[in-house]
């Protein structure tokens, strides 16, 4: 492994663990409450009396300023980071756990699945964001339901959706691996099925799977960020026409983009504090990525003659 | 041909499903999830009914009527320029960058930049673009993009084309610069370095003909990026193009024609992009 791979990942680590945190125990860490409003109003600043005017922009108050409302925006991303981090983590394993499953099934039976190989090639063209949209635009626009529970069915739904592209790498690999030798031995040594799949498919896996993780994290917080876009946030919208507001109900991260996207031009702040958090958690994960696969392919590097 | 209308056959339940779906589920006060195929029957009825009638039926806009018929066609070819446009810049960067210009430092150095960015969601990358070119107007004076749908120069279509162009240009460069790189590390590469072939023909002869097949299940992949993008581009940017029709105001026969002129569109540039690559073959590797 070099050295560049290790500090990538490393440094990509260090912004993860530091996102889990903030996850964790963000409510208990955020500078305010989530209910705590910011009023305009006059106040006495130094001796003079000010005018306190919302939106709020940043000062050491309110370090990433306040929304529309007057709420602080630092308290909105500590209370949705859960929501961005839990949901995208939760939706990479289930993908893995359930596409491993089916690939390495797939992948080990006896004759090739056409049927499943011809869905697996439709699919992969599907923009997944759009079957999401418009089954989960009839349930989490000014839904009655918790953002809890609208995050659980966005979970199951893009969990269900991202099978398939797991289940082609993982299909892939394990008919690649089934022709090696050793797998004929064990297989005329009279190894069953299930000791095929532990001790001889799965180890040579290993690494293509943790790096399949956190790809598709990265994959998810994308998807969940193409949603914003449309002001479909995950654990709900609240919407409000006349003039047309869209609010997250979560504070999840791509929410706020999505939500703040048209303050851009008057009040920048609401929009570059969601997106730097955004973009950090995407780096994080990224590095991580970067630093797997320079470990992983130092091996087998080749420069080309020409 | 067959085997094309089997897809038909598939592609146009597959249709009615998805558009129909904001009406199929739905939830009513009480947290309920409710599925209403009842509510989903009659709109797929009445549409049929439409089309026999011989009319793509009607749908409303700021509460005025208007047939779908009259404005397909405007919205389909702002969005067939754009797209094949942003295509074909993607697949001629990606072939001359990750092929032809291999031995330039300069490109390399450029490719790296473009990896890091690359890490970058597209749909923040299409945001950031835009922010870019209203900053570069307020400091510079210099208009690079116009929101307004009615103007008709080309600043209507340039500025769409080269963002959504990022996305797909993006990845294919990165995909044929991995090819490349273990093609380029084979025997007979290198033995026809040793001949003394020179470095241009060896790339054309050798390396593009074998790259090439992975590079056409590559032009489908990032078809279907500039496609998810395009979606985004066109909402941001105010352009009325066929994906108007689907996430405008909701309503279902008009979906339903959004997406089915959306995948007969990306069927035709598929097989436009084919074609060029093909003449291009024809034309200077088999002469």
């Amino acid at each position: 492994m070099n050295k560049r791979g290790s500090i990538s990942l490393w440094t990509g680590c260090v912004i993860v663990a530091f996102l889990l945190v903030i996850a964790v125990f963000g409510p208990k860490l955020a500078p305010y409450d989530i209910t705590f409003q910011l009023k305009a109003g006059t106040e006495i600043i130094d001796g003079k009396s000010q005018y306190v005017k919302i939106p709020y922009p940043p000062d050491e108050k309110h370090l990433l300023g306040t929304d529309r409302w007057g709420y602080d925006m630092l308290t909105r991303l500590m209370y949705g980071a859960r929501y961005t981090i839990f949901a995208t983590i939760a939706i990479a394993f289930f993908r893995l756990l359930i596409g491993t499953a089916v690939g390495l099934t797939i992948g080990l039976a006896e004759r090739k699945q056409a049927w499943w190989i011809s869905l697996e090639n439709t699919w992969s063209y599907v923009p997944i964001f759009i079957p999401i949209y418009f089954m989960l635009i009839g349930i989490s626009m000014n839904s009655p339901l918790e953002p809890f529970q609208l995050t659980v069915i966005f979970v199951v739904l893009a969990t269900l959706l991202g099978i398939p592209s797991i289940v082609s790498s993982v299909r892939q690999k394990t008919e690649q691996v089934k022709q090696l030798p050793f797998i004929t031995a064990a297989i005329s040594l009279g190894a069953g099925r299930e000791h095929l799949i532990l001790r001889h498919v799965l180890p040579q896996l290993k690494e293509q799977l943790l790096l399949l993780f956190v790809s598709e994290i990265i994959v998810v917080m994308a998807l969940m960020g193409q949603l914003g876009i449309f002001d479909l946030f995950i654990g709900g919208t609240i919407a409000e026409n006349d003039p047309d507001i869209f609010i997250s109900a979560s504070n999840e991260w791509a929410g706020l983009i999505g939500q703040s996207r048209t303050s851009i031009q008057f009040y920048a702040w609401m929009f570059y504090g969601p997106l730097g958090a955004f973009i950090l958690a995407i780096l994080g994960f990224s590095l991580i990525v970067n630093g797997l696969k320079r470990k992983y392919e130092t091996a087998y590097n080749q420069s080309p003659y020409v | 041909m067959l085997r094309i209308l089997k897809q038909t056959l598939f592609i146009i339940p597959l249709i009615f499903l998805v558009a129909g779906l904001p009406t199929l589920v739905r939830i009513t006060e009480e947290q309920f999830v409710i599925f209403s195929p009842s509510s989903f029957v009659v709109d797929v009825s009445m549409f049929i009914s439409d089309l026999l009638d011989g009319s793509l039926g009607t749908y409303y806009l700021n509460h005025q009527e208007r047939e779908i018929t009259d404005d397909l066609w405007p919205f389909a070819w702002q969005s067939f320029i754009v797209l094949i446009s942003s295509m074909l810049f993607a697949i001629v960067t990606s072939l001359i960058a990750g092929i032809f210009l291999q031995r330039w430092k300069i490109a390399n150095a450029i490719k790296r930049l473009l990896d890091m960015i690359s890490i970058v969601p597209d749909f923040v990358i299409i945001l950031m673009v835009t922010l870019l070119s209203v900053f570069m107007y307020k400091s510079t004076g210099l208009q690079l993009i116009t929101l307004s749908p009615l103007k008709t120069d080309l600043s209507k279509y340039w500025f769409p084309i080269f963002t959504l162009s990022v996305g797909p240009t993006l990845y294919l460069i990165r995909l044929v610069d991995i090819k490349y790189r273990q093609i380029g590390a084979e025997d007979y590469v290198r033995t026809a370095v040793a001949k003394g072939m020179g470095s241009f023909h060896v790339q054309l002869h050798h390396l593009y003909k074998n790259i090439k097949p992975y590079f056409m299940a590559d032009i489908k992949k990032a078809l279907s990026i500039a496609v998810a993008n395009l979606f985004i581009v066109e909402y941001l940017l105010n352009i009325s193009g066929v994906t108007r029709l689907i996430f405008g105001h909701y309503q279902f026969g008009l979906t339903v024609i959004g997406f089915a002129t959306l995948i007969l569109m990306i069927g035709i540039v598929y097989s436009i992009i084919a074609g060029i690559l093909y003449l291009f073959e024809r034309g200077f590797i088999y002469e």
